[in-house]
């Protein structure tokens, strides 16, 4: 027992002497919540820190604060790499920045275009105060820009806001979020390019931000910037028109070949992609009726794996890809009554045609660019045994020459609430 | 030659059966058993028989017990007509009405026997209005009796004399239990008076097996100290333990049997009570029951258990009266309140200080916030918070009943107010404190509860210091210590460690008629304590079931039995 | 009772745990990477062809102590080669067992300050987890296997949910080509790391605390089967999430795949509780060194108890412990001394066997 005694004796005076201790108060913390990382001139980063500030968290104190800009403050500093921009951060900052609740990290265009982004991620793998399970974006422009420019619509907590902005790419498809492990991953794996979600400025909604809110524009104003757009939102990489709300938008993906960004995909480019890249969940898909007049739309999750066939002939890849899509039908624009055996084959087969055809656009543009973004080489690598095989393939090259068809089964479980417009009604224009 | 050293290699591949010992070169296993031969009884000097003469044993008794400063001390020498009788006693012990009624009234009509000289039967066979009387032949057992409160009678001329119990007041009646209340269930508790307690305890338990040991306690005695046990259920090896223990005691006093515990534990400079003390004669029946042995001494009113188990410090007598869904739940919480009480203060330290990010950001930043005007670490500020806790604890027990729940409310006002708004704790400490104090009084036994205390507070450092490592080095020294226990020989954490299948009556108390067995951890000498199937009427029992534990019989046999009961 | 201090018998459940904590301490380090580097997309056989190679040398260790009705090894080989063999021999295992244990314990401490406590001396963890398991290997081997059961249960528990969460997270296709840089080089790769299991040689020394042969034959097959199993099931969860090129760089492996786990609810990571099992499993392991070094000491030189060795000898474990200048180091000489020690921990009972089977006559034969 006295051995026991002075064991506990000895312990607690090696932790009083050691004095060294890891802890930190969290009133001693400043707690980096997003950051952005920019090209800067000179071969220097740009490194933006958006810093929580707890006390606006406080409902006690008085004074609900609303916004994002109450919440967090944003700090740059220009620097060789995001350590040392760490370390300067700590020079008119007076707590230790603390990168442990770091949801999101901006990547700026410029630095992707200079294939710098892999480079910048080593600073995050390597710290354990980052996380592999950050998400990763790559902004149209310069990060800092999207930064100071953000304004959430309903979130004044940034993990909120990020969380919810990541569930929604998730559940609509119009891009992909992508975490650092993901990233890494791919970049490290052998056959594969990766891709990052992009957010970008809406250049409409920037002109509506007075005194760092949003006022929507007059009706006048909306209908004059509306003339001479023809394609519908997302169909490119354009901004939508849209007034109001946030004026970042988070749609699209970028592509990176060899660390360097080569290609920027539109949200529909996306959805494609996803499908492909089996990151798929469900999204709300609109096409042109079969009368050509008017659209209808149908909410589609996966319903099956994607089943991909390579047969290998004579160096060239015959890739048959079948895609198994199920759903509830949304709207129904031209009023017809499709809702019967043959007319849900109808709008299912135009649909399988409409998703087969983008597709296949999409397949188009990576054969161009000798790149695989799908990572259509699992299903190469899952019928190998060694690894030596592995590392002499060519896959970009042969996915370059190959030929691909693509089947996509779509199948209409649910009509909605409503079957379909009674066959007397006194409407009859259209 | 060669096929049969392959063949050799080859037989490493055979299944081979266990051979029988030959051989042991054990290092760990060397020494002799060495008996112990130090005990009470050995140390006691024989002492000087009684004189003969009337002068003498009185001029003895007067000086012996001084008499002249001993106000209540009363030699009363009778004149008789068959000779003189010396009558020794304390007058606060016992009661003169009855000394003079039953005692002086019939030996003045006493007629002694002519043909012979008195013997102690002769006295005993004319005292029959007193139950308790015994002779005493030696000045250690006169000594003995008159302090223990007997009346001592002495005949001129004898080398003997008689004890008889004319008790006068005997302590307070028997209450309520004070710390453990129940809802459901008797509602006596131990008084002081070790008759009183034995009573308590016979009239649940009606064997002649149940055993009250008398073993002598300490020089200046209060009282003996019973030993008590079932004969044929406890395992006689417990006993023998506790007998032995109890006799290798040499002290002046004993005071309660919580200076008992010190004396007889295993592991006495341990924070854990390695037995259970409790005031309620039910919950002791219900130990002794499961092979446990028992203590009362004279002028505590507690009994003290052993051998006990950690979970059977957390198991409330009520367990045993609620419905087994209600009591299982109860035992479950009250597991995770004694975890709660233990690791709160130290988990929050640790995640707040070391590792925020385990907490969702947005709680996070609230916690932040409202620590924001808090000057002190977590840590202190927790530890103020228990100091605080304990103070209103304590003042709560001393100050009079009258005021005790003005005390609450000033503590409650204090702590929930007050130290918020002076900034020196934030609110979420409070609710940590708060949650840790509630936790502990979760669980049934006092002493565990002052146990935890510690625990915590030790944890708190570790945690303080070194974060969740600091916390894993807290809870596996706890694990170790508390593996390494024993209660008389028992493993503490019996029956998770070492592993047995539990009894069903461990975490989780099933209905009562599935516990057929004992819990093992005390090898009762009976394991079970029901026959094997309890409801035979139930007809979801199927009739194989009966015909194996014969409770189904012909007709013809039941009246056979009956016509021979 | 016996009035002098006296190390109970071991329980069956008690010891199968102890010898794979034991055992399993390693796979909180960095060998899921070696093992991915050494053998690619098919690192997870290697566990198990490792373990069949080493079923035989436990069946050596099994077979002499039958027929000594589970003597100590070193009894055994003082009984066949005399008091000085034995002497030396109690000698060899203890350095080998302290340096290993000093080793653990460096690796341990880098580890800690990687993950947890970045800014405490390495003095301060190395200094408190050894005077730790100190305290743990004094009270015995009973107490010690005990309180590894209590344990058990909680770290298992945790290490499993964290790794099916993380399991489920990752990709079938990461996993392949599936035989990796070929059948004979995989099975090359595992026979090299035979020394996963090296830690089965303390059945040999704590053999006399087993009531019963057959506890001692269960406990055997069962923690390297059981170790077996936990191997390869980490290794492939490894690989389903990290691509195998990347696996091998990754710093502290079992860590950085809790790490991958987010929970939205409640707690938001779990790798906390992923450093309860670990540090459970390595708090107890490394005691578990430390014990075994001082009884390989004390069934030397024929000593009757061992606590006497202990202090000592986890000093000089800390003075092992301080020797590599750098994690990486540390890291590095602890790989080869995995490959190297085997030579032996399993050279030792393959040999007492054969001298057993082709050499030893009992002095009379009684049966």
């Amino acid at each position: 027992m006295r051995f026991f005694s002075w064991l506990l004796l000895c312990l607690f005076l090696i932790s009083c002497v050691a004095g060294c201790s890891s802890g930190r108060e969290l009133e001693r913390t400043a707690f980096v919540l997003t950051m952005g990382i920019d090209k800067g001139e000179n071969g220097f980063l740009n490194v933006i820190f958006r810093v929580a500030i707890p006390r606006s968290m406080d409902i006690r104190a008085g004074g609900e604060t609303t916004t994002l800009q109450e919440t967090t403050k944003p700090v740059t500093i220009t620097a060789r790499s995001i350590s040392e921009a760490i370390s300067l951060a700590s020079t008119n900052i007076e707590r230790k920045l603390d990168f442990r609740h770091l949801r999101i990290v901006l990547m700026g265009e410029e630095l992707a275009r200079e294939g710098l982004v892999y480079h910048q991620i080593d600073a995050l793998e390597r710290n354990p105060e980052f996380r592999r399970t950050t998400y990763v974006l790559l902004t149209e422009g310069p990060a800092r820009e999207i930064f100071l420019s953000t304004r959430p619509v309903l979130e004044r907590s940034v993990s909120r806001y990020v969380d919810g902005i990541m569930s929604n790419m998730r559940e609509q498809g119009y891009s992909r979020a992508i975490t650092i492990h993901d990233f890494v991953s791919e970049m490290e794996t052998y056959h594969v390019d990766p891709v990052l979600p992009m957010l970008k400025n809406n250049p409409m909604v920037l002109t509506e931000k007075k005194d760092s809110k949003i006022v929507p524009m007059p009706e006048s104003e909306y209908v004059q910037r509306q003339k001479g757009k023809t394609e519908p939102g997302g169909k490119t990489t354009e901004s939508l028109i849209r007034s109001g709300g946030n004026p970042t938008e988070f749609i699209g993906i970028g592509i990176f070949h060899q660390g360097k960004l080569i290609e920027k995909w539109s949200g529909w480019d996306a959805k494609a992609y996803n499908l492909l890249r089996d990151t798929y969940d469900r999204a709300i898909w609109t096409f042109t009726d079969p009368s050509g007049k008017f659209t209808y739309a149908i909410e589609l999750n996966k319903s099956r794996e994607p089943k991909v066939n390579i047969d290998w002939d004579n160096e060239t890849p015959h890739i048959s890809i079948t895609l198994s899509l199920e759903g509830d039908l949304r709207s129904l624009q031209s009023l017809q009554p499709y809702v019967n055996p043959d007319g849900m084959a109808t709008l299912e087969n135009n649909a399988a045609s409409s998703i087969e055809e983008l597709i296949r656009q999409v397949i188009v543009k990576a054969q161009e660019k000798k790149i695989d973004p799908f990572f259509l080489s699992r299903y190469v690598r899952m019928r190998m045994a060694y690894i030596q095989d592995l590392q002499v393939l060519k896959w970009r090259e042969d996915f370059s020459r190959a030929q691909v068809d693509v089947h996509v089964n779509v199948k209409i479980r649910r009509p909605g609430l409503r079957i379909q417009p009674a066959e007397e009604y006194e409407y009859t224009g259209g | 030659m060669r096929n049969s050293w392959i063949n050799k290699l080859l037989s490493i591949f055979t299944y081979e059966k266990v051979r029988k010992k030959t051989f042991s070169l054990s290092p760990s296993r060397t020494g002799k058993a060495l008996s112990l031969r130090r005990s009470t009884s050995f140390l006691r000097s024989p002492s000087m028989s009684l004189p003969t003469t009337q002068y003498a044993i009185q001029k003895w008794l007067s000086e012996r017990f001084q008499s002249e400063k001993n106000p209540d001390f009363a030699i009363r020498a009778l004149q008789t007509s068959w000779g003189q009788v010396t009558i020794a006693f304390y007058r606060s012990l016992t009661n003169s009405n009855q000394i003079q009624e039953f005692l002086i009234a019939p030996l003045v009509e006493y007629l002694p026997p002519i043909d012979r000289s008195l013997c102690p039967k002769d006295l005993k066979d004319r005292l029959t209005y007193c139950h308790i009387v015994s002779d005493v032949f030696t000045h250690d057992s006169l000594i003995r009796s008159i302090t223990s409160g007997l009346t001592f009678v002495h005949i001129d001329g004898c080398d003997w004399g008689l004890a008889l119990d004319f008790q006068g007041l005997r302590g307070r009646n028997v209450s309520e239990p004070h710390t453990e209340t129940v809802v459901q269930g008797p509602y006596d508790g131990f008084v002081e008076d070790i008759n009183v307690n034995l009573q308590l305890l016979r009239f649940r338990l009606a064997t002649p097996d149940f055993i009250a040991e008398g073993i002598p306690a300490g020089k200046r005695e209060m009282g003996p100290i019973y030993l008590l046990y079932i004969d044929g259920l406890t395992n006689p090896k417990v006993i023998r333990e506790m007998r032995r223990r109890l006799e290798s005691i040499d002290i002046d006093m004993l005071y309660n049997v919580g200076q008992i515990e010190s004396f007889i534990e295993d592991r006495p400079f341990s924070f854990f009570s390695q037995t259970i003390t409790t005031e309620r004669p039910d919950r002791t029946i219900a130990f002794l029951l499961e092979g446990s042995v028992a203590l009362i001494l004279n002028g505590s009113p507690l009994a003290l258990i052993a051998p006990v188990t950690l979970w059977s410090q957390v198991h409330s007598p009520e367990d045993i009266y609620n419905r087994w869904p209600i009591s299982s739940f109860a035992r479950i919480l009250r597991v995770i309140g004694s975890l709660t009480t233990i690791f709160l203060p130290a988990v929050y330290t640790a995640m707040v200080v070391f590792h925020p990010e385990m907490i969702p950001t947005d709680l996070m930043l609230a916690i932040a916030s409202s620590r924001e005007h808090v000057p002190f670490p977590t840590a202190f500020s927790l530890l103020f918070l228990e100091v605080a806790f304990d103070f209103i604890r304590e003042a709560a027990l001393r100050v009079p009943k009258m005021i005790g729940p003005t005390i609450g409310i000033v503590g409650a006002i204090i702590i929930g107010q007050a130290v918020v708004e002076a900034g020196i704790v934030s609110p979420v400490a409070i609710i940590v404190a708060a949650i840790t104090g509630l936790a502990g009084f979760s669980i049934p036994q006092y002493t565990l509860v002052n146990s935890f205390r510690i625990v915590r507070l030790i944890l708190l450092f570790s945690a303080h210091f070194f974060g969740f490592y600091g916390v894993l080095l807290g809870l596996v020294v706890l694990v170790h210590h508390l593996s390494g226990l024993k209660s008389l020989g028992v493993p503490f954490l019996s029956p998770f460690s070492p592993f047995r299948k539990p009894t069903g009556d461990t975490f989780i108390r099933t209905a009562e008629f599935s516990i057929e067995k004992r819990p093992f951890y005390a090898r009762p000498l009976d394991q079970f304590k029901q026959r094997p199937v309890n409801r035979p009427w139930d007809p979801r029992i199927p009739p194989e079931v009966l015909l194996l534990t014969e409770d189904l019989r012909t007709r013809q046999k039941r009246v056979n039995h009956r016509e021979t009961v | 009772m016996k009035q002098f201090k006296q190390e109970g018998y071991v329980g069956g459940i008690e010891s199968f745990v102890l010898v794979s904590m034991y055992i399993l301490v390693k796979l909180f380090f960095h060998i899921p990477r070696e093992l991915s580097a050494e053998a690619g997309t098919a690192s997870w056989m290697v566990p198990i062809i490792a373990c069949i190679t080493v079923i035989p040398i436990f069946l050596c260790i099994e077979r002499v102590a039958n027929r000594f009705s589970r003597a100590s090894l070193l009894s055994i080989s003082g009984l066949f080669w005399g008091r000085y063999v034995q002497w030396f021999l109690g000698l060899l295992l203890t350095l080998l067992l302290i340096v290993h244990s000093g080793y653990q314990m460096r690796i341990f401490a880098e580890f800690i300050i990687m993950t947890l406590l970045p800014s405490t001396s390495i003095a301060t963890i190395i200094i408190s987890s050894t005077v730790l398991c100190i305290f743990l290997a004094y009270n015995g081997l009973e107490n010690l296997s005990r309180t590894a059961w209590l344990l058990f249960p909680l770290a298992i528990f945790v290490f499993l949910v964290s790794i099916f969460l993380i399991g489920f997270q990752g990709h079938l296709y990461y996993l392949s080509p599936w035989l990796g840089y070929g059948e004979l080089a995989t099975i090359e790769t595992g026979i090299r790391f035979m020394g996963l299991y090296k830690e089965m040689m303390l059945l040999m020394l704590i053999a006399p605390l087993f009531r019963k042969q057959k506890v001692f034959r269960r406990v055997g097959f069962g923690s390297l089967l059981f170790s077996a199993s936990l191997f390869t099931i980490v290794q492939i969860v490894l690989h389903l999430n990290f691509p195998f090129p990347g696996a091998k760089e990754v710093g502290f492996p079992l860590y950085q795949l809790a790490r991958l786990i987010n929970l939205q609810f409640i707690l938001q990571r779990l790798e906390p509780f992923m450093v309860f099992a670990w540090s459970t499993v390595s708090t107890v392991g490394i005691a578990v060194g430390f014990y075994a070094s001082a009884l390989a000491a004390t069934q030397g030189s024929r000593a009757p108890d061992y606590r006497p060795f202990l202090v000592p000898l986890a000093l000089l474990a800390v003075m092992v412990a301080f020797i590599p200048e750098s994690s990486i180091e540390a890291v590095n000489t602890y790989t080869t001394l995995m490959m190297l020690f085997p030579i032996v921990f399993y050279g030792l009972p393959v040999i007492t066997w054969m001298w057993m089977t082709f050499f030893y006559r009992e002095p009379e034969e009684t049966k």
